[in-house]
């Protein structure tokens, strides 16, 4: 195509170079009005509402599947500001509340995997202290059981057995097969399982 | 038994005052500028069309005295500017390149026509281009040598290693179609996630393009 438009006579060139500025300078007045400043402080204000309503909303459940990840509240507090500027940003769109919950776990459990790989996490882990002040032992077992499951067991029995979601959707949100999805949380249960050494029924809770 | 002791341990993990008002008061500091709505390609095809009529119209005109006004180049993605920055969005491969201290180029001969691109630097050290066509994604990351830096999660049935241009590549898919490679050129790692899979030897032709 580069070639065929080389060949062609010099005012054929002009005639689509001009056919191309028209398309951009009409496309860039149809979608992007300039915005008075008057406007743009509406707008930075309507989008810290935005934030404001997203925090009180899916806060805890963005706070919380990031926290399965990285077991510290610093890194955890971070992706969850990191997945509020990622909605601002894109500003996408839903057809109801739970494909926009969906959407921020999508995003939170992305960055928390790419922090995993990318940075040196911070060790503390505030749950684990809090339980040992409080003599929890037997929270604290069940946490450290499942922390030592792999990544990818334990987001799915996170997003299964706390968030609820159906193995569906937990595919959706994390780019999965709905049979891995349901493999893995099967494998998860049995890790979980021997880690315990304990009998526990999952399906009665 | 265990779950409810699970849901005990999560629901101790909450948003407190304080951090809510942190993260505030950072997107409130540094976060996105509100930005239109990202123009539907859509609009773009219509507008242009529009254009292209227009512009037969008055061809004379366009000839003799070509517009005044500056060109538009391309539409810049909304930039953002992380408060703990960690992500940041660039314009093109070259801001990109200068983001993360190492150069990164735009992929050539994807298997779909590319709609948009997305360039993204994470933690300054992680490069991300994502491709968008009509209903499939490429998305091409590099970074210094690492195992795996594709952030792919999904567990394929086949892994295959095949040596292209002297440099081995491990290729990832399901049903004979591959959509995953990852590959260390150098001092850098590099990864090629297809959202629609493709056969091996095309995924072969298609990273002997990408290496040296």
């Amino acid at each position: 195509m580069e070639s065929y438009l080389i060949l062609e006579p010099l005012w054929v060139n002009r005639l689509l170079d001009g056919v191309s500025r028209a398309a951009r300078a009409l496309f860039a007045r149809s979608a992007q009005p300039e915005q008075a400043p008057a406007d743009r402080t509406d707008g930075r204000e309507a989008l810290n509402q935005r934030a404001e309503q997203l925090l009180d909303r899916y806060g805890n459940s963005i706070l919380r599947l990031a926290y399965s990840y990285l077991h510290n509240m610093s890194d955890a507090e971070d992706i969850l500001q990191d997945t509020l500027i990622q909605f601002l940003k894109a500003t996408p769109s839903f057809e109801n509340s739970s494909h926009e919950k969906a959407w921020l776990l999508q995003v939170a459990g992305n960055l928390s995997k790419n922090k995993i790989r990318y940075n040196k996490l911070r060790h503390s882990d505030e749950l684990d202290e809090s339980l040992a002040e409080e003599q929890r032992t037997d929270l604290s077992f069940v946490w450290e059981a499942v922390k030592a499951l792999p990544e990818k067991y334990r987001e799915v029995v996170h997003l299964f057995y706390y968030e609820g979601y159906p193995t569906a959707q937990i595919a959706q949100i994390l780019g999965r097969k709905e049979s891995t999805v349901r493999s893995d949380l099967r494998r998860g249960r049995m890790q979980l399982q021997q880690i315990l050494k304990e009998a526990y029924d999952f399906e009665k809770v | 038994m265990i779950l409810r002791k699970y849901e005990e341990l999560m629901d101790r993990i909450q948003v407190t005052d304080s951090m809510r008002s942190r993260i505030l008061n950072n997107i409130r500091a540094a976060g996105p500028e509100p930005v239109p709505q990202r123009p539907a390609l859509r609009l773009y095809r219509r507008a242009l069309a529009a254009a292209a009529c227009f512009a037969l119209l008055v061809t004379g005109v366009f000839f003799f005295f070509p517009l005044q006004s500056p060109p538009v180049e391309g539409f810049p993605s909304p930039s953002l500017s992380n408060p703990v920055g960690d992500i940041t969005e660039a314009a093109s491969a070259e801001e990109l390149s200068r983001l993360v201290g190492f150069e990164v180029s735009d992929l050539e001969g994807l298997p779909f026509p590319v709609e948009e691109k997305t360039y993204t630097s994470h933690w300054n050290q992680l490069a991300e281009i994502q491709y968008t066509g009509q209903d499939q994604t490429a998305v091409y990351r590099k970074a210094p040598a690492a195992e795996d830096i594709s952030g792919r999660y999904d567990v394929f049935d086949s892994t295959i290693e095949q040596t292209v241009r002297h440099t081995t590549v491990l290729f990832k898919g399901n049903s004979g179609q591959y959509n995953l490679a990852n590959w260390t050129e150098g001092d850098y790692s590099h990864s090629l996630y297809l959202s629609q899979g493709i056969p091996l030897e095309d995924f072969t032709q298609l990273i002997s393009q990408l290496l040296p």
